[in-house]
């Protein structure tokens, strides 16, 4: 079929250029890197449509016009090259693999340049860099591999929601999130969920991605105006390429595994520290330590003595487990000149490490261009994706009922089952919290389903020559039902028969856009224009209802409960309507200038203040196209870039400006009858957060690009941030939202690649590194405040860790002590006085470092991915680490508490109910629980083989790729929790695992 | 031609319509002020919330009914069952007191709202100008009762000022204009006693006059006998006997109001009753959504003041009758029969503790309705009127009428200037447990001696602690705090 299929172009293209008096021109391609035959590659004659594509031994034959002067040779993943043909009638070439480099496309938004004349701070991810990546969502695959792109995954759940900060945090209440843009659709990120934990941009298969493009930079970013100021990351998905069809297979398939990192007490251990606590405090309280004991014998072990012997149970290992995934796409790409088409499916099946999680993935793309005239042209993305997620609660905080904290501090000597088979429970649970957290996570049901969209259409009209016309319109729209049920098997929920939740969430997004591109060169001088109007909604609704009373655990709908318990519906939306404009101007290519302009008006925005201007402009230098720079031989491109922005942050919430009456529902109506009340002030003048940024950056190259590399530094000014000023409470109200106050902040980024080895005999060492610097001060709050809590501090950077600071345990009686503020020792630290700022949760710097080696075939990449100097709040610490003060299990760094007088330890002695008389809780927050979690983790190892191509063609395939891959393989962090990564508090926390994987992708 | 038609069609159709409307979502979860009051229902609805802020926990959904009797001498709070609930309060500690200034500026604003707009509302149809005249009616006089009830935690009395005030007369910011956009909301500055009370006695005055009769209205409303008996009761605050005795007569005229005393025997029936027959005016709360499981059990009236695990439902119950009150009863009186005995959370073991049903849950767990005010407060309020202006046998006739409907019989009232005392006795003794004592030992300015087992002694009636602190916040914000915190 496929010798059929080719067969016919090759005629098709015969027959058409048979016309004219033609000679035919034979020969092969090959690739220069293994000297291996190229099939499929394009080959053209120059300023025609006549071509032809190799075969599979990278033979072709053309028929060529008597007038044709050179031949075209293209191939995906190689460099164009043009070859003149002379009187010859055979002409062999090998194509060299494409190194990108400054011809690389960069998209910019509506518009798109090369990186050779990008003026604006970008960083790029090519697809082929994360296609094998095992992550259910593309924002993962950023981490490290953008200079000043700071990821950070919260959540081990396969196709949780992270975190993505471009350049820092310019912001306090507003959000820092960037704005995504795939294939020009604005995409909210965010939560689907209120069941589990589902990532929107995980519809978004990684294997269909071209490029990420990052836009740090005000001036380039700025032409998304007000939702720009933190960054744009713009995604462009795969697009057919005219020539012989392409089926690529993708197989992959792999195990998940948890990283444990705490070592727990046995029962033996843990029942020596407990009364040992117990017995101090008798002796401290002048109490009979006998009736002590018996009583601690009696609540824990419900004997008035010690048992003759424990058990233990490590639940922690029982709840996690090693969890299979799998991950399958096949894509389809080819088209001819007039329609280009590529067409992908996915699924991707991955179990999360902990019980009951999972993840299941399928999608479809179908990405289609045509030609329907040579001036108009449509284009259309569509991409669906069906999502089903299930998986524990991941909510941070001390909640018993969720597995990370409950199977970590439950008492090892209870066993999980009773030796009936059935779950221990009530009265044989001991100091559990009545909780068999086993049982809660395999009996309570959570999940959510949701189907998504983002799809596009596009129409693009030649007006004039140099006039182009785009018309533009896509949208993102997702459903998702979220699904929960607590049945009455379990104890706590017996009382009300158990409880049901069911509740359904709809986004629909669109953005529509009509612009208009003018490009034009005299002599040297090459214009563009770019002018448009663009249109956005975004509306979210939810409607959810919840019920107890179950008539049994096998009826889980709501529909079968007694008692309905609650309903909600909400509804919430903005618009934004935008004139935009972009001008681009070069001078031979040597001096560059783009200006951006956007006209917001948005819902967000208070009536006094409904439009804003929004805009930046940058400018370029290629030092090294002068001509007093070509006798420098060692530098292959210099350019010095420039660049100011203006940009905004929109208000969070959706109607944060405008008078609003509520109605507070059931719990505010009065003897039966409905109430309403105004409960927000109206402010006018609410507005966007404006973030002012300046930026210098170089871009290098030395020694004929073996070492290329940009470095950007750059301030920015956000003024008018979204804050609170607290009203008079006699006016009726508590508060209202303004802008006020200025953040500043300021960074460096740094990106360079090098190819340290290139050996003719094809082996091959490059590295990449990245590092960014960031940081911010808060300059001013609004009304002249000074601070908002401990949280922000005028002339202090952002994210403050505050508390008391710890100063280890008196040697003498093993009391906790405290600094107070004049730096003495107090046992007793006084709220508001004796606290301070005790770090940062922001990194100084944050980056990536990788390498790729490669000889024939083979290639391995080792990639590093690090962050430095922030500072990280340990909640599950201050139980874990308590001497043994309360009923929950221990580390065994705890038994290294004080016991003896003059013994030097940092953990106080143990003693039941933490509070000595006249003393100080050592487990409420304090230095002790507050630590540097600087890492840096060897985030991924491939090790992959591409067979030599003249096997594969004896398969009757095109290539084959096998390839080993390691994810979080290993970390170096003095961190103490479960993952350095989660910058939050660490209670719950579902650490993501380390993976291991194999798989086989194969060119058809 | 045909496909550059088709685009620039496209286009148009998108530039089309203008640019603000483009940009304007309206919210559905809430609605717009513009929206919200364009019919009566909005009036009528903005109205229920005024009353369904009074059921707040810290105003009369329960501080303003039981701190009154736990900060004065009816209430001992049992630390070992209380569960920390009122254990500052009843030992009278600095800043442990009423905090009804977020609640009722609120509440006031809802009111204010109301007032000032609803006679040019745009709604006129038969139907809403038939209802303006008693929702503007019941607006005014719950922002008299507001007012009345910020002056009294937050300042001094108009009589007694110079005494117990050493001539501090600042009461609270007056604020008669509603907060419709942020230039209202500036800082008002704490106008005098005189002014806010005269405030309150215009807005009752104006109420009056809009409200329709009250003889049949219903009492889970303020109503036009409970706007009297407001007034009454003002100038009985102001020392102006002879308007209080008439203001109160017009309350407890059956023309004005339904409420008619209990007969004798009936006053324990009285309070399980809905609504109680003797209130004029009383708060409904909605035991299913209002204090529905963990709200009641852990705040609602009938947590705290009964045992734990009492009739079989959990309470945090520690505020328990005081012996001095308890002592003050004499066999025979139905009000007697309010008090039981009962351990801590069981009936047997010692020590017993003596404990109000006032708030039973007849109507369901933990659901009572708060006692705004009750036809024998103001038959009392009208005696001490009259012995304010000597008539001690006039004075002891009403107390007498309202003993003989408590079977409270074989004590003789005095009919000479001890009527005064006795009527203050019985006002404990009828009233306990309805939040009244603090208010009117405050007022008298005789201070307050707490229950021996409290071990506070007595407060003198200068003590900086009989006004309550105001609000943090509001004293960043430039309000005058209150002497002595």
């Amino acid at each position: 079929m496929k010798k059929l299929l080719q067969s016919l172009f090759i005629l098709l293209f015969v027959a058409a250029s048979a016309m004219a008096q033609n000679r035919t021109i034979t020969g092969t391609v090959t690739s220069k890197e293994d000297g291996l035959p190229l099939p499929g590659v394009s080959v053209k004659v120059k300023g025609s449509n006549v071509g032809v594509s190799t075969g599979a031994n990278g033979k072709f034959s053309l028929s060529v016009p008597a007038s044709a002067t050179a031949l075209e040779f293209s191939s995906l993943g190689f460099t164009p090259q043009t070859v003149s043909i002379g009187s010859s009638t055979s002409i062999s070439v090998s194509l060299e693999a494409d190194s990108k480099g400054l011809n690389e496309v960069v998209v910019t938004g509506y518009t798109s340049t090369t990186k050779k004349s990008l003026t604006g701070a970008v960083s790029s991810v090519s697809g082929e860099q994360i296609a094998l990546l095992p992550v259910q969502s593309f924002d993962k695959a950023l981490q490290g591999r953008a200079a000043g792109v700071q990821v950070t995954t919260n959540s081990g759940q396969p196709g949780s929601g992270i975190t993505v900060r471009v350049r820092g945090i310019g912001t306090i209440n507003g959000s820092a999130d960037p704005l995504y843009v795939i294939d020009g659709v604005q995409v909210n990120p965010g939560g689907l969920s209120t069941g589990t934990t589902q990532n929107v941009l995980a519809a978004l298969n990684p294997a269909d991605i071209e490029s990420i493009q990052v836009l740090k930079d005000a001036a380039t970013a700025s032409i998304y105006g007000s939702q720009a100021a933190n960054g744009v990351v713009v995604v462009t998905t795969k697009k057919g390429k005219a020539g012989k069809t392409n089926l690529k297979l993708s197989v992959q398939q792999g195990v998940n595994e948890q990283i444990n990192p705490y070592e727990t007490l046995n029962s033996d251990q843990y029942y020596l520290l407990r009364r040992e606590a117990v017995v101090n405090r008798a002796l401290r309280l002048g109490n009979p330590v006998a009736t002590a004991l018996s009583n601690f014998h009696s609540a824990s072990y419900g004997q008035t003595t010690k048992p003759d012997s424990f058990t233990t149970t490590d639940w922690y290992n029982e709840l996690f487990r090693k969890a299979n995934f799998g991950e399958y796409n096949l894509s389809v790409n080819g088209g001819n000149d007039k329609t280009k088409f590529f067409l992908s499916g996915n699924f991707n099946n991955t179990d999360g490490v902990v019980l009951m999680s999972e993840y299941k993935k399928g999608g479809l793309r179908s990405n289609i261009e045509h030609k329907i005239s040579d001036k108009l042209s449509v284009e259309s993305n569509l991409n669906i994706a069906y999502t089903r997620s299930s998986g524990p609660s991941t909510n941070a905080g001390f909640f018993v009922n969720t597995p990370f904290t409950g199977a970590l501090f439950i008492p090892p000597y209870n066993t999980i089952y009773m030796p009936d088979g059935t779950y221990r429970n009530g009265a044989n649970l001991r100091n559990a919290q009545n909780i068999n957290i086993i049982q809660h996570t395999i009996e309570e049901l959570k999940n959510t389903r949701s189907f998504q969209t983002v799809g596009s259409l596009a129409l693009n009209y030649s007006l004039l020559k140099d006039l182009k016309l785009r018309a533009f319109a896509g949208m993102d729209f997702a459903d998702a039902k979220n699904f929960s049920y607590r049945p009455s098997s379990i104890p706590a929920y017996a009382g009300i028969g158990g409880s049901g939740a069911e509740n359904f969430i709809r986004n629909f997004n669109y953005n529509t856009s009509i612009t208009a591109n003018y490009s034009k060169t005299i002599s040297d001088h090459n214009f563009s224009v770019l002018g448009g109007f663009e249109f956005r909604s975004n509306q979210q609704e939810q409607i959810g209802a919840s019920a107890q009373g179950f008539p049994s655990p096998l009826f889980t709908l709501i529909s079968s409960a007694a008692t309905p318990t609650a309903t909600t519906s909400t509804f919430t939306g903005f618009k934004i309507a935008s004139l935009i404009g972009s001008v681009n101007y070069d001078y031979k290519g040597k001096y560059l200038l783009t200006g951006n302009l956007r006209y917001d008006g948005s819902s967000r925005f208070g009536s006094d203040y409904k439009f804003g201007l929004f805009g930046g402009v940058s400018a370029g230098w290629r030092i090294s196209e002068e001509e007093f720079m070509k006798s420098v031989g060692f530098l292959s491109d210099l350019k010095l870039r420039g660049n100011f922005g203006v940009v905004g942050t929109q208000p969070t919430s959706d109607f944060g400006a405008i008078a609003l009456y509520t109605s507070p529902g059931a719990a505010g109506a009065y003897n039966g009858a409905a109430a309403i009340r105004p409960s927000q002030i109206a402010n006018p003048l609410l507005t966007w957060e404006q973030t002012q940024q300046v930026g210098l950056g170089l871009d290098f190259g030395f020694f004929n690009n073996r070492i290329t590399g940009a470095v950007d530094v750059y301030q920015k000014k956000t003024t008018k941030l979204l804050l609170d000023r607290t009203l008079p409470i006699n006016s009726g109200f508590t508060s209202v939202r303004e802008n006020g106050g200025r953040l500043d902040g300021k960074g460096l980024d740094l990106e360079l690649s090098t190819v340290n080895v290139d050996m003719k005999d094809g082996f091959k060492w490059t590295t990449t590194f990245n590092i960014a610097f960031f940081r911010n001060k808060l300059i001013e709050l609004n009304n002249g405040a000074q601070r908002i809590g401990n949280s922000y501090i005028v002339g202090k950077p952002t994210n403050i860790l505050y508390s008391f600071r710890y100063a280890g345990v008196n040697p003498a009686d093993g009391r906790p002590m405290f600094y107070d503020v004049n730096n003495n020792i107090t046992y007793v630290p006084l709220a508001n006085t004796d606290d301070t700022i005790i770090g940062y949760a922001n990194p100084n710097s944050f980056g990536g470092f990788s390498n790729n080696f490669s000889y024939k075939g083979l290639s391995l990449d080792v990639m590093f991915q690090y962050q430095y100097g922030n500072s990280t709040y340990l909640q599950t610490a201050q139980i874990l680490e308590a001497s043994g003060m309360s009923i929950e299990n221990q580390v065994t760094s705890q038994l290294d508490r004080w016991t003896t007088p003059g013994q030097i330890t940092s953990v106080p002695r143990a003693y039941d109910g933490y509070t000595e008389p006249g003393g100080y809780d050592p487990t409420n927050l304090s230095s002790r629980y507050i630590q540097k979690s600087s890492y840096i983790r060897l985030k991924q190892v491939t090790l992959s083989y591409r067979l030599p191509s003249k096997w594969a063609s004896k398969a009757g395939l095109q290539g084959v790729n096998v390839f080993l891959q390691g994810l979080n393989l290993a970390t170096i962090t003095n961190y103490r929790g479960e993952d350095p990564e989660n910058t939050g508090n660490n209670l719950n926390n579902f650490a993501q695992p380390k993976t291991i994987s194999g798989g086989i992708s194969i060119d058809l | 031609m045909k496909k550059k038609f088709l685009i620039l069609s496209f286009a148009l159709g998108l530039l089309v319509s203008s640019c603000e409307k483009m940009v304007e979502v309206e919210p559905k979860n809430q609605i717009s002020d513009k929206s919200a009051l364009s019919t009566i229902v909005g009036y009528e609805s903005l109205l229920n919330s005024v009353y369904s802020r009074l059921i707040a926990f810290n105003y009369y959904g329960r501080d303003f009914i039981l701190l009154g009797d736990v900060m004065a001498d009816n209430i001992y709070t049992e630390l070992t069952y209380a569960n920390g609930r009122y254990i500052g309060q009843n030992s009278n500690q600095v800043n442990s007191h009423y905090n009804i200034w977020t609640t009722a500026y609120a509440a006031i604003n809802d009111a204010n709202i109301i007032i000032q707009t609803i006679d040019a509302s745009a709604d006129n149809s038969p139907a809403a100008l038939a209802k303006k005249p008693q929702i503007k009616a019941e607006a005014l006089a719950l922002r008299a009762m507001l007012y009345f009830d910020l002056a009294r935690v937050y300042g001094y009395e108009p009589t007694n000022i110079t005494t117990a005030g050493g001539g501090f007369d600042k009461s609270v910011p007056l604020r008669l204009k509603a907060t419709l956009g942020l230039p209202d909301a500036e800082q008002t500055p704490r106008a005098t006693v005189a002014q806010v009370y005269k405030s309150i006695e215009d807005d009752l005055r104006a109420s009056i006059a809009l409200f329709s009769s009250g003889a049949t209205a219903s009492t889970l409303r303020m109503n036009k006998g409970a706007a009297y008996g407001l007034l009454g009761k003002l100038y009985v605050y102001s020392g102006r006997w002879a308007e209080a005795v008439t203001e109160l007569d017009n309350a407890m005229s059956t023309a004005n109001t339904a409420a008619r005393l209990a007969g004798a025997g009936q006053y324990v029936a009285a309070f399980k009753a809905l609504p109680n027959p003797e209130s004029l005016f009383e708060l409904s709360i909605n035991a299913a959504t209002q204090l529905g499981g963990v709200t009641g059990s852990n705040e609602s009236l009938y947590t705290y003041t009964h045992p734990n695990g009492y009739n079989g439902i959990s309470t945090f119950g520690g505020q328990t009758v005081s012996d001095e009150l308890r002592a003050l009863f004499t066999t025979g009186d139905d009000r007697l029969g309010m008090i039981f005995q009962f351990g801590g959370s069981s009936a047997a073991p010692t020590p017993l503790f003596n404990w109000a049903d006032k708030y039973s849950a007849a109507r369901g767990a933990y659901a009572d309705n708060p006692k705004v005010m009750r036809f024998a407060d103001l038959l009392l309020l009208k005696a001490e009127a009259l012995a304010g202006q000597t008539q001690y046998a006039s004075a002891a006739t009403v107390v007498t009428q309202l003993r003989a409907a408590r079977n409270a019989t074989g004590v003789t009232v005095p009919t000479d200037i001890n009527v005064v005392n006795f009527i203050q006795q019985e006002r404990r003794r009828e009233l306990f447990f309805e939040g009244h004592r603090w208010f009117d030992l405050k007022r008298l300015a005789g201070g307050i001696t707490k229950p021996a087992k409290t071990g506070v002694g007595t407060i003198v009636a200068t003590d900086f602690k009989l006004l309550a602190p105001i609000p943090n916040a509001e004293q960043l914000l430039g309000i005058q705090k209150n002497p002595g915190y």
